[in-house]
């Protein structure tokens, strides 16, 4: 009885190895991103004259692999998000760019058909965030804050093939991000209006145009 | 507006204009979430929409480079050269009619509603997140009573203009392009792929002279950044507009569009939610 289960076991694992499949993908794109705090903290001490609205956008890059078994699929995801603004300040130009590493542990449902995949699906993970900021009526350095934190994303993407292996790729993807508030050791990025620091936490919603390789195991 | 602003409009017209769930409402829904519909001058945006459609006008040219050359080839020989009767067309020639004929409505009720569609109707989000919702209704009822078995030979001149008077109704905002041809191509009875690849088609003619046409009329609003961002628009959804032609077509051999009527459905019913708690103004 054992010998069977385990070779049922083996059996199944083997059938699905040999359906599974590993598709790796690379992409760029676009955030509509909106995160109230920071945008306050800019809009109150910076962009007096060309006020910032609700969401602004920023450049996003993205790798991931995924492993398909049955109608799923289960896949990591390292994302990239930078963005950046200037002011003038009449003593110079204020300038605060941050950058998110976003990895996420991604699962999907998908529709695979002659020349096609069509998925949607959900993921989360960590989130690490680190921000520069060059103020010329403080500081005429550099200071760099880090914090970190999580996030949820919900992705809806279509490939279309260009070879046998080789598909295009466009995506679209929505999604939350909880951060704390960046500080560099003890100085926390923070404003008279904002005492407990400017939080980075906000929503977004995405484009993405990417090139997609597909592996038969 | 920023280049970045310019390639997600671009990405927002490319993926939105083939698939059938209206590029007039992303991209107008973008344009307000982005802040770059200028209220006072409605024009320039109806002028930026209608000129970053080129780019996706040129990805259906290049997509259907051969099928385009064939047809072109084929009528100028036969119509225009022998003066063949209708009955003895080749196929292609018949649908170079096709094309004509179903381009007819559109020409017509274009230009009588010019100053409508250019005016502020075009970008009220009541009007597109109701269009939304209620021809998603319209795309499902043809989708449980459509008898899915018209090729493209299959096509008549009464199906072209039936067809051609249902892209008239895009001219409604948020009702989408794609969405009421391939509706009305399910109404007549086309298999979906087909709907699709007539649909394709027959949006040439209509894009190619509303393009030129707001092209010719928004010189005067443009400045050197404007023009900047609607070049880059368009290369954006040049290239994401033909990725969407070819994931389409190919979806639609063996699956429906209830994919897409659900998720015009949602947005709709987003949209109105932002606008009924002042999230975002019409």
């Amino acid at each position: 009885m054992k010998e069977h289960l385990i070779a049922g076991f083996l059996m199944t694992l083997l059938s699905c190895s040999i359906a599974a499949q590993v598709d790796i993908k690379a992409t760029m794109g676009v955030n509509m991103v909106s995160m109230p705090g920071l945008r306050d903290y800019l809009n109150v001490n910076y962009a007096r004259s060309n006020q910032l609205s609700v969401f602004s956008t920023a450049v996003y890059f993205s790798g991931e692999a995924d492993y398909q078994f049955e109608k799923m699929q289960i896949g990591i995801d390292l994302s990239s998000e930078t963005n950046s603004y200037n002011f003038d300040q009449g003593a110079g130009q204020y300038t605060l760019s941050y950058s998110f590493l976003q990895p996420n542990l991604m699962l999907y449902h998908f529709i695979q058909g002659e020349g096609y995949k069509f998925r949607f699906g959900a993921g989360v993970g960590p989130r690490f965030l680190s921000v520069s900021e060059t103020d010329p009526y403080i500081i005429t350095s550099e200071t760099n804050y880090k914090t970190t934190g999580f996030g949820i994303i919900g992705r809806i993407d279509a490939s279309t093939a260009v070879s046998k292996s080789v598909f295009a790729y466009l995506g679209g993807d929505i999604g939350f991000n909880y951060l704390g508030v960046p500080s560099s050791g003890n100085k926390k990025l923070q404003a008279p209006m904002q005492p407990d620091g400017v939080k980075f936490t906000g929503f977004f919603v995405g484009l993405r145009l990417g090139i997609l390789y597909s592996i038969t195991l | 507006m920023s280049i970045l602003e310019a390639i997600l409009l671009g990405l927002v017209q490319g993926i939105s204009e083939f698939l059938p769930i209206s590029s007039t409402a992303h991209l107008t829904l973008t344009g307000r979430m982005l802040n770059v519909i200028d209220a006072g001058k409605p024009e320039e945006w109806t002028a930026f929409i209608a000129v970053i459609q080129l780019g996706t006008l040129l990805s259906i040219l290049v997509y259907f480079y051969k099928d385009l050359v064939n047809i072109l080839t084929a009528f100028f020989t036969e119509v225009i050269g022998k003066r063949t009767k209708f009955s003895l067309l080749s196929e292609n020639s018949k649908l170079g009619w096709l094309i004509i004929s179903g381009s007819i409505p559109i020409a017509v009720i274009g230009l009588g509603l010019k100053k409508i569609i250019e005016g502020t109707l075009t970008k009220n989000l009541w009007v597109i997140g109701t269009s939304l919702i209620v021809l998603a209704v319209i795309l499902a009822i043809a989708e449980k009573t459509a008898k899915f078995k018209k090729e493209m030979k299959d096509i008549t001149i009464k199906d072209a203009i039936l067809i051609g008077a249902a892209q008239s109704m895009a001219l409604i905002p948020g009702s989408s392009r794609s969405g009421t041809t391939i509706t009305g191509g399910l109404f007549c009875g086309l298999k979906r792929e087909t709907a699709a690849r007539f649909s394709f088609l027959l949006s040439i003619p209509a894009v190619f002279a509303s393009g030129l046409l707001e092209l010719k009329e928004s010189i005067k609003f443009m400045n050197h950044d404007l023009m900047t961002a609607m070049i880059i628009a368009t290369v954006v959804s040049g290239i994401s507009g033909y990725i969407a032609i070819d994931f389409l077509l190919k979806f639609l051999k063996k699956n429906t569009t209830f994919a897409f009527i659900i998720y015009r459905i949602v947005i709709g019913i987003v949209i109105l939610s932002l606008l009924y708690t002042n999230i975002i103004q019409k």
